[in-house]
């Protein structure tokens, strides 16, 4: 009895765990999201004013705007990415699929890769993608999920294999 | 400093002899003046300078500031006192600094400094205060190697975006990355999400919104125009030497995020950003008063600048195509059976990519797929939320098959470059002619359209026409002037792709409202109308297209109702435009069609001047040759 119980123990506490072992990028995008209020591109405000681009009705701002107008915990490094990376989702998974392209190349000099390791980081990140879309309910992810599921892997390569080469910015 | 950089006359003595003072002293090199000894004189001088006016956007001697903002001033009377705000910041520059340096004045208001130490002694002042950290962080100057101004093309689906846009754009070394991580200043309205239209329009035309520039990644902004509302982009890279661009950038960071009021007709994204280009350069682009100003206009008066003042203001003008256009592009290079695997590929929801992809070389497969995907992300946007699952379906599946293949080498898209509409003639048209008609005696006729795009002009959109208040008036021989015709606005947009995308709606459409006057039964009708009409045309080569429409017409007379079918050819070649259209109304409940038939010919003289030469027929015969002058 006691050796189960200690068993059941040791499985309730594995268990807990994994409910509580979120990768710690995940913590960091959904924190980043909700802090530093990104999405509005992508789908509208409620009720606040925030459209300023030539009076067009559809169109949103993100908060991360640049260094200057926005907090201190939303400037730079990795909220930059993240912003970059929710609202151009779309053309660098396009990018990643060609294998170049402007919004890749944006996106791994947001996260402070040095002009030489781009190429190599692009390829690694095209295998992550590759592993990505190959899984069953890609296509109904939300943005969200897909976003979040692309700045893990960068910072998966940025924090690890690519460390030398990058900053993370 | 050259006198060029002034303001021309102002209408009263007194204000004359202030202007010419102003110029005599700021003719003079700067002498450097401690703030202590300056004199009340000179401060109230130094206040009425343009360039502090310009700082502190004052848009008229003795007027209130534009900025709203009441933290934009240091003085609580600043907004309406240039000389109160001067004395603020001459006081303020010699305040401590304490434990947050970026708030202090000198960080918070760079530009101003930098244009008061051109004439005033500022103990210890640098060009680049390093305690003003955020601004540096914010201007990344060591990094900024040029400044742009972007005009965006006209959106016609959104009437606010129909003549276009601008906004600015820094520029640094980024290569590959095409600029997206520069800052863009952009300058609009601050409008509520799902604003009603009627309110929209009021609110935007009469000033009931407040107005801020804002500053983002351009990434951002590139989403918006190229990825989202398909628009083309012209860079107009900017000729400032280091200091301009520095108080260009510096006075940018004062005013980011400040409320100011927003006119749609002047005072709009065109106007606030050349009121900052003329304190950058000193080149006049607002002195010549105008009913609007619309995006383009600015361009055009950068040009007039240049060719007046001998100078250049644009280093290049580069063109950036949009995503659609770039979509369009990719179709149109592929071979034909590999164009054919892509419209297979999207007919059949892309289930068989390997098999329609097995008869072509791994590299043209890869085109194939990229074309695809290129298409996909298009339709995805365009078709925003209501977008079928199963085209997303279809995306993922062409981007499996891509992830399956090589990345490619990058390629440079070889779009052909667009001419800026601003190459091309202003849009305000006044023309007079002389008239011959077969009925009655030979007349002169008189036009005015303040924005005339059309087919007839040389500087016609695209695809379609937009005209707005045009008027047409006949004076006979005895002086009296009648109105011909009043198109309060002309709209129309063929749609003529010549690298249609598969499942595109191949419709035109075409609308008018406005009052035309007519010969019927011997006597001249004067009859309001409004019509709408849908059609197709067809693009035979890059300088012919043809068109068939039929029109719907609520009109005041002769019937209620009518129908309007009609057919046009245009031929458009450098300096030479022709059309030629047909039509016919049938006035519902009157047994009669009323056919007609015009043709116009015309001939571009200059930049400035066209030639036309339009002959019509309907109950009558009328020819008139007239000159135009477009600015």
């Amino acid at each position: 009895m006691k050796k189960s119980k200690a068993l059941n123990l040791v499985a309730a506490s594995a268990a807990l765990f994994l409910v509580c072992a979120q990768p710690a990028s995940a913590r960091e995008f959904a924190d980043i999201y909700t802090d530093c209020g990104l999405g509005a591109m992508i789908a509208p405000n409620n009720g606040a004013v925030a459209a300023v681009t030539n009076v067009t009705w559809d169109s949103g701002t993100t908060a991360v705007s640049s260094d200057a107008s926005s907090a201190e915990s939303c400037k730079g490094g990795k909220k930059k990415t993240a912003a970059l990376i929710l609202d151009a989702y779309p053309q660098i998974e396009r990018d990643l699929a060609q294998g170049s392209g402007a919004h890749l190349t944006a996106l791994l000099t947001a996260a402070g890769c040095k002009t030489q390791s781009h190429r190599e980081l692009a390829a690694s990140l095209r295998t992550g993608l590759a592993a990505s879309v190959a899984q069953p309910g890609y296509s109904t992810q939300t943005r969200y999920d897909q976003a979040q599921g692309m700045f893990n892997q960068l910072y998966e390569r940025v924090d690890g294999e690519f460390a030398g080469a990058c900053t993370g910015a | 400093m050259t006198l060029h950089f002034l303001i021309p006359a102002v209408p009263h003595f007194r204000c004359a002899v202030a202007a010419l003072c102003t110029m005599l002293c700021v003719a003079m090199p700067a002498a450097a003046v401690s703030a202590d000894e300056l004199s009340d004189a000179a401060v109230e001088q130094l206040a009425a300078h343009w360039q502090w006016q310009r700082l502190l956007h004052i848009p008229q001697p003795g007027r209130i500031s534009d900025i709203r903002s009441t933290d934009f001033f240091l003085s609580e009377h600043g907004r309406t006192d240039a000389v109160a705000e001067l004395r603020a910041t001459l006081r303020a520059y010699a305040a401590p600094w304490d434990g947050q340096p970026d708030m202090h004045a000198r960080c918070r208001f760079p530009a101003r400094y930098r244009w008061l130490s051109r004439h005033v002694d500022l103990p210890g002042y640098v060009h680049r205060d390093t305690r003003c950290q955020r601004f540096e962080q914010w201007a990344r100057l060591d990094q900024l190697q040029s400044i742009s101004v972007l005009l965006v093309s006209g959106y016609f689906a959104n009437p606010a975006s129909t003549f276009g846009h601008a906004l600015i754009k820094f520029n640094s070394n980024q290569g590959a990355a095409a600029g997206l991580l520069d800052l863009s200043i952009n300058y609009g309205a601050l409008v509520p999400e799902n604003e009603w239209a009627p309110v929209y329009v009021l609110r935007g035309l009469f000033g009931g919104y407040e107005a801020a520039f804002s500053d983002k990644l351009h990434y951002t902004n590139d989403l918006v125009y190229a990825h989202t509302e398909f628009r083309d982009v012209w860079d107009y890279e900017l000729v400032l030497d280091e200091d301009a661009r520095e108080l260009l950038v510096m006075h940018l960071w004062e005013v980011v995020g400040r409320k100011l009021t927003y006119y749609f007709l002047t005072d709009n994204c065109a106007y606030r950003i050349a009121e900052l280009l003329e304190l950058a350069t000193g080149a006049q682009l607002l002195a010549r008063s105008s009913v609007w100003f619309i995006p383009v206009e600015m361009f055009h008066r950068l040009d007039d600048a240049q060719r007046r003042d001998h100078r250049r203001l644009v280093n290049a003008v580069r063109f950036v195509p949009s995503a659609e256009r770039s979509l369009r592009h990719r179709l149109a290079a592929l071979a034909p059976a590999e164009a054919a695997a892509a419209t297979q590929g999207i007919a059949d929801g892309a289930a068989h990519l390997q098999r329609t992809l097995q008869p072509l070389p791994e590299e043209r497969a890869s085109a194939v797929l990229d074309t695809l995907l290129a298409y996909y992300e298009y339709q995805i946007v365009a078709g925003g939320s209501a977008v079928r699952p199963a085209v997303r379906e279809a995306k993922d599946q062409v981007l499996r098959h891509r992830l399956s293949l090589p990345a490619s080498e990058p390629v440079a898209p070889g779009i052909e470059p667009l001419m800026s509409p601003a190459a091309a003639t202003a849009p305000m048209e006044v023309a007079m002619g002389l008239g011959h008609a077969t009925q009655g005696p030979p007349f002169m006729r008189a036009r005015w359209a303040p924005v005339s795009y059309d087919f007839a002009s040389f500087n016609g959109l695209e695809t379609g026409e937009l005209t707005v208040m045009d008027l047409v008036a006949d004076i006979d021989m005895h002086g009296v002037v009648r109105l011909e015709q009043l198109d309060l606005v002309r709209v129309r947009k063929l749609t003529v792709n010549r690298m249609p995308l598969p499942q595109e709606s191949r419709l035109s459409w075409q609308a008018r409202i406005g009052i035309r006057r007519e010969l019927r039964d011997g006597d001249k009708h004067t009859d309001e109308f409004a019509s709408f009409g849908v059609g197709r045309a067809v693009s035979w080569s890059p300088s012919l297209l043809g068109y068939a429409m039929l029109d719907a017409v609520v009109q005041s007379a002769p019937s209620r109702f009518a129908l309007e079918p009609g057919l046009g050819i245009v031929s458009r070649h450098a300096n030479w435009r022709a059309s030629l259209a047909l039509g016919s109304r049938q006035d519902i409940g009157l047994r009669r069609w009323r056919g007609h038939l015009a043709a116009h010919l015309s001939h571009r003289l200059s930049q400035q001047e066209s030639v036309h030469l339009e002959v019509r027929q309907d109950e009558q015969v009328r020819t008139v040759l007239s000159l135009a002058h477009h600015w």
